[in-house]
């Protein structure tokens, strides 16, 4: 899954380790999600949108043709 | 005093018993080998009574740093290393009974049903807990 956390964290001026900080990971774990080496839990992708002040589909973009979601009529 | 960690209570108690044992044995057989292993036990089981009744546990405290990503790096790392010991036992025990085939060596066939015995046991231990964590979570 694409984000745009570099993109925006950039933006606000933040260092990749004030960033794990804040929503409480290893800067590790912020290179690896910059990296797209892994993917987060809900819980940490909705503290990440938090702090960037967007709804999470702006941070996080989901591929809908690697992962098509089932129409239920 | 409160027991924090009761397994690691019932891990030094065993210790300790086994400790007295070594040491009662080495003192009456006159060999120095059994008494200085019966002291390193009975060190071991003091260390273990102490961490039963103040400490945490190495995995709690790794727990208290380790983030999301860390534990799934674990959980990855562990499940990889599951299905490498399970090929190399399974490898082993196969060559092990082969060679017991070809040379009648009673060893062989007891150490190939051994590492056999082993990815039984891995294989229940890894169903129990599946079915412990199925209902827990």
């Amino acid at each position: 899954m694409d984000n745009r956390i570099r993109e925006l964290r950039a933006a606000c001026g933040m260092t990749q380790q004030e960033l794990a900080d804040a929503v409480s990971v290893s800067s590790r774990t912020i290179i690896s999600l910059e990296k797209g080496q892994y993917n987060p839990s809900v819980l940490l992708a909705h503290k990440i949108a938090v702090i960037f002040g967007l709804p999470i589909e702006e941070v996080f973009v989901f591929d809908e043709e690697d992962n098509p979601v089932p129409v239920v009529s | 005093m409160k027991i924090l960690r009761l397994e690691k209570f019932a891990f030094s108690s065993v210790l300790a018993i086994l400790a007295v044992c070594v040491f009662v044995c080495g003192v009456t057989a006159g060999e120095m080998r059994f008494v200085i292993g019966g002291i390193l036990l009975c060190l071991l089981a003091i260390v273990g009574f102490y961490s039963a009744f103040r400490g945490t546990s190495s995995a709690e405290m790794i727990e208290q740093y380790a983030d999301e990503r860390d534990r799934f790096v674990a959980m990855k790392s562990a499940t990889a290393s599951l299905k490498i010991l399970n090929f190399l036992f399974f490898t082993a025990g196969f060559v092990l009974v082969c060679l017991f085939g070809v040379t009648k060596e009673s060893s062989f066939l007891a150490a190939g049903a051994a590492l056999w015995t082993g990815i039984g046991v891995m294989a229940g231990t890894l169903l129990v807990m599946n079915l412990y964590y199925e209902k827990r979570l």
